[in-house]
Formats: C-alpha cells, sequence, structure tokens
C-alpha cells in the first residue's frame, strides 16, 4: 500500500478511522514503527517507553523526555530549620533518573502524600542530568506517623 | 561485598558495565579502584563519575550507564534485580539485550 494522506479529516460522531489491516503497526515517516527505540537517525521510531529501578522514561523524537519517579519514605522527620517564616525541611534525598537528561535545564514537580511539600535541595539546585536532589518541607516541625510516598515527575531533553 | 547497580539509560549507544571485584580491587570497565584506601569501618564520599554517594568497603553503588539500541527499554524495576554481593568474580549484567 501507497501513502495516504489525509487532510481536514472531521469524523462524525459515532464513527471511527482505522489505520492499517489487523496486526499491522502504523509507521512513521522514518518507516520506523510508531512506538520503539528512539534515536537521533533516520530510522527513530516517534515515542519510546521504558523503565528500570529508578523508575519509567517516555523519548520522543524530537527530544522531549518525561521521567516518572517513586519514593517511599518511612515515617520521616521534617525539623531543620530553613527560615522562610518558620519553614522546615527533612534530611536531603537523592533520586537517580532513570533516564540522562541532556542538560539540568528541565523542570521537576513533586507529588507528596499527607501533609508534606517537596522541593529541590538548595545544595544541589541546578540538579544534575542523572539526579535530583530534593527534600521534604513544612511550615513546622512533623513527623510523619506514616510511610509518605512522593512522586516525581521531570521534563526536559533527551538530545 | 554488597555492590548496587544504579541503571540510568544514556542517549549514545552503550554497553553496560563490565564490573568485578577481586579482594578490594573494584574493577569497572577496567578502570581500578582501590576500596582498601576507606580505614575498616570508615565511609568516603565518591569522587569518580563511575561510582555514586557514600562508598564503604562492604558496599558500594556502581553507576549503571546503558543505551536502549543494545538493551531492551523495558527492564526489571525491582531494586533487589540490581544488588549482588560477592567477594571474588564478575557480576552477571542484569540487563535484558534486544533480539539480535
Amino acid at each position: 500500500m501507497g501513502t495516504i494522506f489525509v487532510d481536514n479529516l472531521e469524523p462524525q460522531s459515532g464513527t471511527s478511522l482505522t489505520l492499517g489491516a489487523s496486526g499491522d503497526s502504523i509507521k512513521a515517516s522514518t518507516g520506523a514503527v510508531w512506538t520503539g527505540t528512539v534515536a537521533e537517525s533516520s530510522s527513530s521510531s516517534i515515542v519510546e517507553n521504558g523503565s528500570n529501578s529508578n523508575g519509567k522514561f517516555t523519548k520522543f523524537a524530537d527530544g522531549t523526555m518525561i521521567c516518572l519517579m517513586d519514593e517511599t519514605l518511612t515515617t520521616p522527620a521534617v525539623t531543620t530549620d530553613i527560615g522562610n517564616g518558620g519553614q522546615v525541611r527533612s534530611n536531603n534525598y537523592t533520586q537517580s533518573l532513570p533516564a540522562n537528561f541532556t542538560d539540568t535545564s528541565y523542570q521537576v514537580s513533586f507529588s507528596v502524600g499527607r501533609l508534606f511539600m517537596a522541593g529541590l535541595s538548595s545544595n544541589s539546585e541546578p540538579s544534575s542530568v542523572s539526579q535530583i536532589g530534593w527534600h521534604l518541607r513544612a511550615w513546622s516541625s512533623a513527623t510523619g506517623d506514616e510511610n509518605v510516598k512522593v512522586s516525581i515527575m521531570a521534563i526536559g531533553r533527551w538530545y | 561485598m554488597k555492590i548496587k547497580l544504579n541503571p540510568m539509560v544514556v542517549s549514545n549507544s552503550k554497553q553496560a558495565p563490565v564490573i568485578s571485584l577481586s579482594g578490594l580491587i573494584l574493577t569497572i570497565d577496567g578502570q581500578k579502584i582501590d576500596l582498601s584506601t576507606i580505614p575498616v569501618g570508615g565511609q568516603a564520599e565518591s569522587d569518580t563519575d563511575l561510582l555514586q554517594g557514600i562508598v564503604t568497603r562492604d558496599e558500594v553503588t556502581v553507576n549503571y550507564l546503558y543505551s536502549t539500541d543494545i538493551y531492551e527499554s523495558n527492564q526489571s524495576t525491582k531494586q533487589q534485580d540490581y544488588e549482588f554481593d560477592i567477594t571474588e568474580g564478575t557480576i552477571a549484567c542484569p540487563l535484558k539485550r534486544r533480539s539480535a
């Protein structure tokens, strides 16, 4: 089958568009399958999903990469005064990335369970291309009475 | 000695490191690291990109860089699959290679 170009497609309610016969893969213009190994080459796929013990990553052919990581802290103490109107922090933690960014201009966001906040630790800003330094923060001294789960998302570039 | 691997994907094509231990000499891709310089019961901060964090005579964490053109994108997510307790010899690579 040759290449089909579709312009100004306006699906009707209750209809769907299927590309390729059953068992076929939609392929990128490079000829590679849509989801596979992403590389700086003419044979690259569009999206690559991967994982290891440090977390999950999604690389896109345009150079964007998203890393997702989880950490569970056991009854963390958040008691070190850092000023700023009485804010306190925990010990500093280090989270290795599942895949390296090309530079330290990537953005990081945290989602923390229970009453805590999390942020980059001042002694590791900017984070390196391979790891993030961070700690828990709170407005007054506290010790978690249960495990605290922290989810970290980093978005940047892999090339 | 407990050797922990810290797996990280890099963009450039790269084979996973070859790691071996002989006594207190740790060898990573041919580079020797003499852990006997660390006092018994003491610890040191890693001063090489090969290792991460605190190093003792009993435990090290090795940065385990690899690329997904050689190894599969999805590897084990279990920490225990990247931990080895050995006294001598070479560590078996825990990564799944892509089929040829």
